[in-house]
């Protein structure tokens, strides 16, 4: 690694540092530095605070559309990449894509094609994933015909019986409607829990320049 | 290659780093840099080094000395390379299988130079080209990998002991690889479990009058994810308020979330309150414009369509994901100001504050999470969620815990709840009289509208209703078919009357149109316009591409002379009563006025005859709730099938794992 790639690498920690740092005391003091104002001095720190980090946040959004605007033509290049090396599958992607942009603007904005054709696909494809599901739902003991396969599929069948609108199913609506806010609420609330200790982690990590963002 | 695997260290290697490492809680702590600042920059103990210590010097004694750590440690400069120096164990501790692939590894012959361990050491690879290796697969696209990918796979698979890779690429010129076929006796049971789903979930939909289980309530459970209180403060919405509309979805969720959404604008515009609609996710922008244009459709023949930037404000996507939501409650009044299409909303908010509602209807967990964290905590606003039964388990712990989000609703059962608690409500209204053209794109029938009117005020048999009545076909456009009629109907009842007659000027575009100061595009805009607006013309510049008119007000102004068709039009018995503009729906013609902002004066505009809650009551009235129905009874038929599918599969499976086992120990004895 040569010496300009090791500034490099302590340049950025530096600015990742800094904008995170300005960041977070800009949460601490709240969007509105005038209710500092009985306080003498508050009020010029908070101003320094807030508008720099108004002004990150609008860069972070404005560098983010771009990205998008980036990851398409990379996709186009790819994918014109690939008709040109014979996969002769990608040319309906890019006819797709020029299809999507001629139809909007000479049909002055109109997104039929999206109620037409997207939305029906992911519905579909979403279907798909349904029938999936039950049939690995259908199989669960034929793989594992153990005690926790049994109180998984017994789990799975309680949870779905619960869930219809049928009126002599109440008992069972009963063991549903605990399965859901007791165990499951516990794991959706130590899921969330995981999330925000990572994201604290990561964080920190990133401040203090030991790791980089996924974004670069 | 075979660098990657020298981190397995030998047990010598092992022995001498052991007294290192630390053990125990303390092996989780990260390494954080050790900052040893030396007094001064000289020699110690001299007295011109003990004088010398000032911050700034320190400071520039650091740098170089953090670029000596960085150069004398590389391996701790990316988290990887920490993780595997920390998860580094004795080879005494690897299982079989671990020391088998490191012998193996080891053994291998070092056919490559050792990789430079350089931070993005394999972006070249990125960058360059690869080599494409084709092998021909299904009907989908064939299976391309790179060189570095080929010998990759083929590492892995010598490594585990696997077969070398045969090139079947011109073993079969057919589709399907050898082996291969197209259908297998296995996939019977897969099929039926299909049909037998695919049935269940039909046959609402087939056959009328099938449904199996009850349709939810009318009314909300009480307190239950407080729908009840998010439907009351939607209920109470009044003219002027502003929701702000969060539409988180896919067309995945499209399904079960439009009916949410559908059902939740038509209140909001029922009630004459403005829906801003905006979202993180671009094509959710451009899918609630569809949902716009089907309410407008369900309402067409009762009412006008609605006007984007006075109605509904489909505002341009949040990039950054939270942080773009951060920046939302940050720079709201910068993002409001600008519609999807880039114009100018005409919006005049400078904070979330002003915003009476903020409605998120998400299908993840975290946009609700989001938008809680980011946009909840920045507004006094009520804020409501809705979400899908998929997201609800995740969801709903996050919703309770929280104080400012209001209520919840979960999905297509909401929905239905919704909508018939809002019937109930709007129970007492009448649908307004059917419009006699028929409804369809407001904007292209218009002008059949105008001259229906103005044939009828006139009360006289002159005017044949059947022609008037009839949709001409797009005046705007192509103005020299219907022009000639035009005129007669409007002259022939006024001469009857005897009445004073006087140039009018209607507008025909479709769309909303600019009224201006002056003649020419870079003029101030004075007001705006939809079809059917009428206003009484006094004049045309030079070349007569702009029309001299006068706006309710008075006030002189001009618009383009493509935008609007003039003919002659009696004063004081129809039209452009007392000389004055006549507005074709009443609502669409906004006065203007002047807002300093950003130094500048920015347009304002407000309604000059708002409508008032019961006047929109189609917007409920008109929505059919069959095919919600047919949905739910689809949703339960389905739920049951799998339930059965599930139980008799693993019924069968059990049975057939019992039997197996039954009959190996058998054999066994």
């Amino acid at each position: 690694m040569s010496r300009t790639q090791r500034l490099g690498i302590a340049f950025s920690a530096f600015i990742a540092f800094a904008v995170g740092l300005i960041t977070m005391l800009s949460l601490l003091l709240g969007d509105q530095p005038e209710l500092y104002a009985e306080f003498a001095g508050a009020p010029l720190f908070a101003r320094l605070m807030t508008l720099p980090a108004a002004v990150m946040a609008r860069l972070v959004a404005i560098t983010s559309a771009v990205t998008i605007v980036i990851g398409i033509s990379n996709l186009l290049y790819v994918h014109m990449g690939r008709v040109v090396r014979g996969a002769y599958f990608s040319i309906v992607m890019i006819a797709s894509f020029a299809l999507t942009i001629w139809w909007y603007w000479s049909k002055n904005g109109d997104t039929s094609l999206l109620a037409a054709v997207q939305v029906p696909i992911e519905s579909a494809l979403a279907a798909l994933l349904f029938l999936s599901m039950v049939q690995g739902g259908a199989r669960v003991l034929g793989k594992r015909a153990d005690i926790w396969g049994l109180l998984f599929v017994a789990v799975m069948v309680v949870v779905l019986l619960g869930s219809l609108p049928i009126e002599s199913l109440a008992p069972v609506r009963v063991w549903s409607d605990w399965l859901m806010e007791i165990p499951v609420s516990a794991g959706a609330r130590a899921i969330l829990l995981g999330i925000a200790l990572g994201t604290v982690v990561t964080g920190v990590r990133v401040l203090l320049g030991q790791d980089r963002s996924y974004r670069g | 290659m075979s660098d990657e695997f020298n981190w397995l260290p030998d047990e010598e290697e092992e022995q001498a780093s052991r007294p290192q490492r630390r053990r125990g809680l303390f092996r989780f702590v990260p390494r954080l840099p050790r900052l040893r600042l030396r007094r001064g920059g000289g020699p110690a103990g001299t007295p011109a080094a003990e004088s010398q210590s000032s911050g700034r010097r320190r400071l520039f004694a650091f740098i170089p000395r953090l670029m000596r750590r960085s150069r004398s440690a590389p391996a701790e400069t990316t988290a990887a390379d920490m993780a595997l120096q920390m998860g580094e164990r004795p080879v005494e501790q690897l299982d079989e299988r671990l020391l088998a692939l490191r012998d193996r590894a080891q053994s291998r012959p070092q056919q490559e130079a050792s990789l430079p361990r350089e931070a993005l050491y394999d972006v070249d690879e990125v960058l360059v080209r690869p080599e494409i290796i084709h092998r021909p697969g299904g009907v989908i696209s064939p299976l391309a990998i790179s060189k570095a990918q080929q010998e990759q796979v083929e590492l892995l698979r010598d490594m585990v002991g696997g077969t070398a890779l045969q090139d079947d690429s011109k073993s079969e010129g057919g589709l399907l690889p050898r082996g291969e076929r197209l259908f297998s006796l296995r996939a019977i049971p897969h099929l039926l479990v299909s049909l037998l789903l695919l049935l269940a979930l039909a046959m609402p939909f087939i056959a009328t009058g099938f449904s199996e289980g009850e349709l939810p309530p009318l009314d909300f459970h009480e307190d239950r994810h407080g729908a009840t209180t998010a439907f009351n403060l939607l209920d109470n919405l009044t003219l002027d308020d502003y929701v702000l509309v969060a539409l988180e979805y896919g067309p995945t969720a499209a399904g079960e979330l439009d009916e949410l959404a559908d059902v939740i604008l038509r209140h909001i515009f029922a009630q004459g309150s403005k829906a801003i609609i905006i979202s993180s996710n671009p094509i959710a922008i451009v899918h609630g414009r569809n949902v716009i244009a089907a309410i407008e459709r369900s309402v067409a023949p009762v009412s006008t369509s609605l006007l984007e930037n006075q109605d509904y404000y489909l505002l341009r996507f949040l990039s950054g994901g939270a942080l773009g939501l951060r920046d939302l409650s940050r720079n709201f009044e910068s993002i409001v100001s600008t519609s999807a299409r880039g114009a100018p909303t005409g919006l005049a908010l400078t904070s979330l504050d002003e915003v009476t509602l903020v409605l998120l209807i998400a299908e993840r967990a975290d946009d609700i999470r989001h938008w809680a964290e980011q946009v909840a905590t920045a507004t006094d606003s009520d804020f409501i969620a809705a979400t899908g039964y998929a997201a609800q388990p995740l969801a709903q712990p996050y919703v309770d815990a929280r104080a400012d989000i209001v209520g919840m609703f979960v999905g297509l059962r909401d929905a239905y709840t919704y909508n018939q608690k809002l019937q109930a409500n709007y129970a007492d209204y009448e649908l307004p009289p059917q419009r006699e053209d028929g409804g369809g794109d407001g904007a292209e029938t218009a002008p059949a509208a105008t001259l229906t009117a103005t044939a009828t005020a006139t009360a006289t048999a002159t005017a044949t209703p059947t022609e008037t009545a009839t949709p001409t076909p797009t005046p705007s456009v192509t103005p020299t078919e219907p022009e000639p009629e035009l005129v007669q109907l409007a002259v022939a009842p006024a001469a009857t009357a005897t009445q004073s007659l006087s140039p009018v000027a209607e507008v025909t575009a479709p769309g909303l149109v600019n009224i201006r100061r002056r003649p020419n595009t870079a003029s101030d805009i004075l007001a705006i316009a939809s079809a059917g607006d009428t206003f009484p013309v006094l004049g045309e510049n030079g070349d007569g591409s702009w029309v001299n008119i006068r706006l309710p007000d008075g006030i002189e102004a001009w618009i383009a002379s493509f935008l609007v068709e003039q003919y002659l039009a009696p004063v004081g018995g129809g039209g452009t009563e007392d000389g004055s503009a006549r507005l074709g729906n009443g609502r669409t013609v906004l006065q203007i006025g002047y807002s300093m902002r950003l130094g500048k004066p920015q347009p304002r505009f407000y309604q000059a005859n708002p409508p008032t809650p019961g006047d929109r009551a189609e917007f409920v009235l008109l929505r059919e709730s069959r095919q919600e129905e047919e949905r739910l009874d689809a949703m339960t038929l389905g739920t049951i099938a799998a339930v059965l599918v599930i139980v008799a599969g693993n019924v069968f499976y059990m049975m057939r794992a019992l039997a197996t086992r039954r009959r190996r120990v058998s054999q066994r004895s």
